[in-house]
């Protein structure tokens, strides 16, 4: 199967593809694809600045810097997305509609497109709601709340929006001298993904909480279906651990930077009175069961589904264990509270004691029950945590089987 | 009885009232006092749910005013707990007048600190706040339809996407899909279709049990039963605290003493022809009892003001049946009253001679505008008389609507109770014991000096809620007695 040259017909037949899909073609431009990933990437950015916000100055309106970076965010993803329809639709030619999927049998846009235009409409159509919720219920008694479903919905579908966008040009330059960009390329948009879902766990994920098995449960529970959802579909050698580290670079930056902001909390009561931003603790190691998680598919891809999924979900457990376990007894020692690592930092509303450097026996600081877990409970809640990281990596596998083959 | 006062307290929940703690269906705080060298009015409308803004009106009526602030101070938070006081800005066109928002974020009682800045120095006040949240708020269905046609849409788009994703999102570029693809593509959209009504009928699940949990968080009155017996010393009047309603909805802390007195209870006849103000004794942490001078028999509407050593004002109601008799009871407390006649229009005779006449203007009086409540008594000649204090003021008003649903009970400092703000100023980090701080403050004299006359010209900082018909009834002290006289507001809608 080589041509004269020496070169497989297949690598041949996508570069002769990819040229013709090439050229004036804005459906498949890289800068529309790096346009949509970076307001992804703002909409997260955005989300845990306002985390941020929340827990430092507490008081805000819908002008708030983080509200603003998240809106124009989303704006900017639907109304580019918005223009390549309209543009694959009316001025396209042939060569661009070929890479596109029909809507209402009639519109032409990438798959990624419309999931991203519907998320950033979700998005919209959250802020009404919410606003009606804040005065029917009052302003933001809880973070999980209908229209903030919603709201994150659209949020969710802005970067499901990028990913499927950045995995289409991935799959289709297959072979090509752009293959190693796209790729990477699609392992951002996966770090993007994971980082939007670990902010949404923020609240079971403090260092304090990672001495009982419910964190590593709710961990395993979300994040094998992601990242053997990216390992079986990237194309980097170790597409689940890029995807991992960009996940845990951006995590990082934000803490490094967050901490070097002043701020006053303007919300009583304030039982710790901060003085900079509440800076987001140091990433969790998830680039180790990640790594994990690439090797076992290397070794074992083909073989039966739910034998995989046993072994992607047993591996993210023992070696997200084995990482975290320690690493949060470091983070609630005095060596990790600096501009470094972030630990021991709490929310304005925290009343500090001995119990923000201690273990809860809790996800929140709930010391109900009062005893951390024996080892014994432990080893039971590790294997309940492996039984949700099988199931959560079957759905990976499907996931990342139909991903590995999406084309426009 | 307990039927008929469960049924009637019943009807007044249902009415529509907006209920609020330190009064019933007058939400707003009306204060009048002095920051420093500073007079100043201040008005905080209360929002209806917390956590919210309330907005903070401050009329100064001093000069060179340069900045005026407020901060509000949960009750048991100090000094280090409160954020940095918000600035208030100048009401465009009103040189004296100032507003803000300031954030209120749990239900509770709060000291509402506001300070003035200028030439004449700098002055601070504190103002009572109770902040409960009051009312769930309904959808307006014009909002609701929008809303839904853009839910149905977003559902629509969602199964779209699963349909263009599992039809042709795998093909390579330029292909079109075969039948068998687009039927699979309409099964996965039926299989999501389910999913998602699933997800949306979880949601509405969950919005149904927040409501329902908001909602039990809302303040209600609490209730009493009035009881009412005939013994060798006379009539006797008991009010019992229904502790049950009482205790489920917040922790309970100490009475303290307001003027004096732990209770001021309110009967108001139900044709409002007769006003009784009694301070009945605690008996126990939730009974109280005193003498029941004879009155008109027939059924009573009862308001109980208390202040909580929190700072937390409230008034509970109960309804009771007053039987005929009763002669011969001694008023229990030298500053009890009672008082039965019909309203007059403007000008009331009191004893001696003397008269008490409404300012009243003509303009019309206005739902959610500053009421003219000002009031002058002259003597037999016609000249402005003194009045001696009467629990520690110069007079009392006491507001009920046609409708009952609104009752309030004014001092010429505004609907704030003077306890709230003896105890929000008075509370030190040794308080930190419950009853602690009531103790040190029943001991403490009542503040006001009882000899001395006070002019005969009041007001009273009050709006009326919505338009109705209000019964006024306003009490002073002259000669040593007690004088009430009885008014009719008719107040208009805001237009």
């Amino acid at each position: 199967m080589s041509t004269a040259l020496g070169r497989p017909a297949a690598v041949a037949a996508a570069e002769s593809r990819a040229a013709t899909i090439a050229g004036t073609n804005v459906a498949t431009a890289t800068w529309f694809i790096a346009t949509i990933l970076l307001s992804a990437a703002g909409i997260v950015v955005g989300l845990l600045w306002d985390i941020s916000w929340h827990m430092s100055i507490g008081r805000d309106t819908f002008w708030s810097p983080p509200h603003m970076v998240e809106y124009v965010s989303g704006v900017v993803a639907g109304l580019s997305c918005g223009y390549v329809v309209l543009h694959t639709t009316f001025a396209g030619s042939p060569a661009d509609k070929a890479a596109t999927v029909k809507w209402w049998g009639y519109f032409r846009g990438p798959l990624g497109a419309w999931i991203t235009i519907w998320g950033t409409f979700a998005m919209m159509v959250s802020a009404p709601f919410d606003d009606w919720w804040h005065n029917a219920y009052g302003l933001d008694v809880k973070i999980i709340s209908p229209p903030h479903m919603i709201l994150l919905a659209g949020m969710l579908g802005i970067m499901m929006g990028s990913l499927i966008l950045t995995l289409s040009a991935q799959n289709r330059s297959v072979g090509t001298e752009h293959q190693r960009r796209d790729a990477w390329m699609y392992a951002a948009a996966g770090g993007v993904l994971t980082l939007i879902l670990a902010t949404a766990c923020i609240e079971y994920s403090w260092p304090n909480a990672q001495h009982m098995p419910l964190f590593y449960q709710v961990w395993a529970a979300i994040f094998p279906m992601l990242l053997v959802g990216y390992g079986v579909s990237g194309k980097l050698r170790w597409p689940a651990t890029g995807a991992a580290l960009c996940y845990m670079a951006i995590w990082a930056v934000m803490g490094w930077t967050l901490r070097n902001v002043d701020s006053q909390p303007l919300l009583a009561p304030i039982y710790n009175p901060r003085t900079y931003m509440w800076p987001p603790y140091f990433p969790h190691w998830l680039v180790v069961p990640a790594f994990g998680i690439d090797l076992v598919l290397q070794r074992f891809r083909g073989r039966n589904a739910w034998l995989v999924a046993t072994m992607t979900g047993a591996a993210f457990v023992l070696l997200f264990f084995a990482v975290q376990w320690p690493w949060s007894s470091f983070m609630l020692s005095p060596a990790a509270r600096n501009g470094v690592f972030n630990g021991g930092e709490f929310p304005y509303t925290a009343r500090i004691g001995v119990w923000t450097y201690e273990f809860w026996t809790g996800a929140q600081g709930n010391r109900v029950g009062g005893t951390l877990a024996s080892p014994l409970a432990m080893a039971q809640g590790l294997l309940v945590a492996m039984v949700l990281g099988t199931f959560s990596s079957r759905l990976g596998l499907a996931w990342g089987n139909w991903m590995a083959r999406v084309k426009r | 009885m307990d039927r008929l006062t469960r049924g009637s307290l019943a009807a007044l929940v249902l009415s529509g009232a907006v209920l609020l703690s330190a009064h019933i269906g007058s939400p707003d705080t009306f204060f009048e006092g002095s920051a420093g060298p500073y007079p100043v009015r201040v008005i905080i409308r209360a929002p209806q749910v917390i956590p919210a803004r309330a907005e903070v009106i401050v009329r100064v009526t001093g000069s060179g005013v340069t900045k005026v602030t407020a901060a509000p101070y949960i009750w048991n938070g100090g000094e280090k707990s409160a954020p940095p006081a918000d600035v208030l800005t100048r009401v465009a066109g009103d040189s004296t007048l100032w507003s803000t928002q300031l954030w209120i974020m749990a239900s509770s009682s709060y000291s509402v600190r506001v300070g003035v800045e200028g030439a004449q120095g700098n002055g601070t006040v504190v103002v009572p706040l109770t902040a409960v949240a009051t009312a769930v708020l309904a959808m307006d269905p014009k909002m609701g339809i929008g809303l839904a046609a853009l839910g149905v849409f977003l559902v629509v788009g969602l199964l779209t996407i699963v349909g263009a994703a599992s039809r042709e999102s795998t093909l390579e570029p330029g292909l079109e899909p075969d039948a068998g693809r687009v039927r699979r593509s309409w099964i996965v959209r039926g299989f999501a279709a389910v999913l998602i009504v699933t997800l949306l009928a979880l949601g509405r699940w969950w919005w149904n049990v927040d409501n329902a949990r908001y909602a039990r968080g809302v303040f209600a009155p609490a209730r009493g039963a009035v009881t009412i017996r005939d013994g060798a010393a006379g009539r006797q009047l008991r009010f019992a605290i229904d502790s049950g309603s009482y205790q489920t909805r917040r922790s309970t802390s100490p009475f303290i003493p307001d003027h004096g007195k732990l209770m001021h209870l309110f009967l108001v006849k139900g044709d409002r022809s007769a006003l009784a103000h009694l301070h009945p004794v605690a008996q126990g942490e939730f009974a109280f009892e005193g003498a029941l001078p004879a009155m008109s028999a027939g059924r009573y509407l009862a308001f109980a003001d208390v202040v909580h050593e929190t700072g937390f004002a409230e008034t509970m109601v109960s309804e009771v049946e007053i039987p005929a008799g009763g002669e011969g009871t001694k008023v229990g407390d030298p500053d009890d009253a009672i008082f039965s006649g019909a309203p007059t229009a403007l000008k009331a005779t009191l004893a001696g001679g003397a008269t008490l006449e409404w300012e009243r203007g003509d303009a019309p009086i206005v739902a959610g505008a500053e009421a003219p409540l000002t009031f002058v008594v002259r003597d037999a000649k016609g000249a402005v008389a003194q009045v001696e204090p009467f629990l520690g003021m110069a007079a009392h008003a006491v507001v009920v609507r046609d409708s009952a649903d609104v009752f309030v009970h004014l001092h010429p400092i505004g609907t704030t109770s003077m306890a709230a703000q003896q105890a929000l100023t008075s509370r030190t980090d040794a308080d930190s014991l419950r009853g602690a701080l009531a103790k040190r403050l029943a001991a403490m004299p009542v503040p006001h000096v009882m000899n001395e006359l006070l002019p005969g010209t009041f007001s009273f900082p009050y709006a009326f809620p919505r338009a109705g018909t209000y019964r006024v009834w306003v009490q002073l002290r002259r000669g040593g007695v007690i004088q009430t006289a009885a008014f009719d507001a008719v107040v208009e809608a805001a237009r």
